[in-house]
């Protein structure tokens, strides 16, 4: 699903960032571990196809992400990539109903009222459908910003840091909801964290060195 | 879900912001098209009641006076002039046309007009109701006359001295009324018309009025004027004279002629109502230059307001763009906002010009009597309207250039 070989990124000429080869397969779930500054949200960035201009290979689902156009990565992130980022970021002059239906808007699907019904449904946010999001809790944010990534049954689903906001019980209940929407659609799920308490729950581990 | 609902929520969540823009805005447009409304009616009313009379010749005094009293008759006359000395130009032969007025008295405020049928036709007034005036003292009223005075056929009225209510001066000589004109919109709208021996018969006392028809010669050529009187009368005077050309070397000739005589003047309906609009001209300008003024605050409110939003709302946009949104949807996205709030803004404030005077129009008599209503549509609009939007596209282009420019990975990043 993802292969990453001889990556490096330069945010200045000078100095690049290099990054270890490693592949991932389908349906698998990752922990990528390192400390502040490691680069764990640059790797993120540059697999996700956020960031571009990269030095060596990183190939998703057999694309070579660098071979694609802008508009292209856009349409492509939309429709096979889900984010999880550690401040939720929903957009907030929005609903909890109409965030989750632009991820389908977007990346240019249909919008499906029974898919956002059942993704609600299983974060346990079925009665939060039209409350605005400023007033949520930073847990049912988190658990919103799940279901948006998920919406579209991606076949990847990156997190950068998503429990490192949250009270030990929040985080388990975040960790295993999103191990669960992944196994649903075997989605392969990769997590950027330095939070030590998701070493319990995946096995799969990258460790970056700064 | 689409882009419109998109942008229509992030105005909604600022609705403070949002309606403030919107209001300042509209008040702007809401000046121009008030304006635009008054002015194009003003004209137009103005240029349909001058149109036909080429010259008018009256006693010595201001000459816009002699145009607003004797053509729009909103002002006094300038004096009378004896039907001896229009007769002679009258039957100049540069003159196609001329149509000799009486003024002086009013009834409620609406002027009684002594004068010929020609003065009817040159407005194509055509009957109502009820028929022509034809002795002295029968009056055909206009339209707005009767539906305010509420006179009906056969209904007789003492007229009163100069355009006030105040008492009625002539109780010896009573008016009645003989017909109602159709509405035309034009001055014989407002008007009473009769003929101009009714002003002399009010006017004179009673023993020169028979006196007159004494010595009435069967040998002298009878008035082109009014055919009632000699033409070399000279005892009977008139108020003005409205004169048609026969040719265009009237325009250069008549003038001359007329202001060569000492105790007349003769007055142009087209450079007089060109110099009065160049007056108020200014006062219009001065209001416009405000109104514009407005509308480039409202322009640069819109464009504060999203450019501070779109600060605001950089994790938004990258957010948008991880879901796969592309850079041109985002930079049409705040494009958009800036059209739809430019877009509300324009519409309501056209609706507040025609509103505005709808609202006066029902208040003020005086709107209703120049005929300038709320309920007119001008092409024009469709500009203040295009204008606008073009505005709201303007305002929002360096912040959609912003938007369209968001490092995703950068704004993302900086947690």
């Amino acid at each position: 699903m993802i292969r990453v070989s001889n990556l490096a990124f330069r945010y200045s000429p000078s100095v690049p960032i290099r990054f270890p080869d490693f592949s991932v397969a389908r349906g698998q779930h990752f922990l990528l571990l390192g400390d502040s500054g490691s680069g764990k949200t640059t790797l993120l960035h540059l697999v996700g196809g956020l960031l571009r201009n990269y030095e060596g290979s990183v190939s998703v689902d057999n694309t070579e992400l660098a071979t694609l156009s802008e508009t292209a990565l856009d349409a492509f992130r939309g429709r096979k990539i889900g984010f999880v980022f550690q401040r939720n970021h929903l957009l907030s002059a929005l609903s909890v109903e109409q965030n989750l239906m632009m991820s389908p808007y977007l990346a240019g699907l249909p919008i499906d009222a029974g898919r956002i019904t059942d993704v609600l449904a299983t974060l346990g946010l079925a009665d939060k459908r039209n409350s605005r999001v400023n007033t949520l809790s930073q847990g049912q944010a988190q658990r919103v910003a799940i279901a948006r990534a998920v919406l579209n049954k991606p076949a990847i689903i990156f997190a950068d840091e998503p429990t490192s906001a949250l009270d030990d019980k929040n985080c388990g209940r975040v960790i295993s909801l999103l191990l669960e929407a992944a196994s649903q659609h075997e989605s392969t799920l990769i997590i950027a964290t330095h939070d030590q308490r998701l070493k319990s729950h995946l096995t799969h581990q990258i460790q970056l060195t700064a | 879900m689409t882009l419109f609902t998109l942008v229509w929520s992030y105005l909604k969540a600022r609705p403070l912001n949002t309606a403030i823009n919107i209001i300042l805005l509209s008040l702007g447009i809401a000046v121009v098209t008030l304006l635009l409304l008054f002015n194009t009616q003003l004209e137009q009313k103005i240029t349909d009641n001058a149109r036909g009379i080429d010259l008018v010749v009256g006693a010595k005094g201001s000459p816009l006076q002699l145009i607003l009293c004797n053509i729009f008759h909103v002002d006094f006359p300038t004096g009378n002039i004896k039907l001896k000395e229009a007769e002679k130009i009258a039957r100049n032969r540069l003159v196609k046309r001329a149509i000799p007025l009486a003024l002086g008295d009013s009834y409620q405020t609406y002027r009684i007009v002594g004068t010929s049928r020609d003065y009817a036709d040159l407005y194509k007034g055509e009957l109502a109701q009820g028929e022509w005036w034809d002795h002295p003292l029968d009056v055909t009223l206009g339209a707005n006359v009767q539906s305010l005075t509420q006179l009906k056929i056969g209904d007789t009225f003492a007229s009163s001295h100069g355009l006030t209510t105040s008492g009625d001066d002539h109780k010896d000589h009573l008016y009645q009324v003989k017909g109602v004109l159709k509405k035309n919109n034009t001055v014989l709208d407002n008007i009473i018309l009769t003929a101009v021996e009714s002003i002399w018969e009010v006017h004179e006392h009673a023993d020169t009025a028979t006196h007159a028809h004494e010595t009435r010669d069967s040998l002298a050529m009878p008035s082109r004027l009014v055919p009632s009187v000699a033409a070399n009368d000279s005892v009977k005077e008139v108020t003005s004279l409205l004169l048609q050309y026969r040719s265009p070397m009237g325009a250069i000739q008549l003038p001359r002629l007329v202001n060569a005589q000492s105790s007349l003047q003769a007055a142009s309906p087209a450079f007089e109502t060109a110099r009065l609009f160049s007056i108020l001209g200014v006062g219009a300008d001065i209001i416009m230059a405000f109104a514009y003024v407005l509308i480039v605050i409202s322009g640069l409110s819109i464009f504060i307001a999203l450019y501070n939003s779109l600060k605001e709302r950089r994790y938004d946009m990258a957010i948008m763009r991880s879901m796969g949104a592309t850079r041109t949807k985002l930079f049409v996205s705040v494009l958009l906002e800036g059209g739809v709030l430019t877009g509300m803004g324009s519409a309501i404030g056209l609706l507040m010009g025609h509103g505005v005077l709808v609202l006066l129009n029902t208040l003020v008599e005086e709107t209703q009597k120049a005929g300038i209503g709320g309920m007119v549509f001008y092409p024009q609009e469709w500009i203040i309207l295009g204008g606008s939007l073009l505005l709201g596209l303007l305002c929002a282009l360096i912040p959609a250039i912003q938007a369209y420019r968001t490092d995703i990975s950068k704004v993302l990043a900086s947690n």
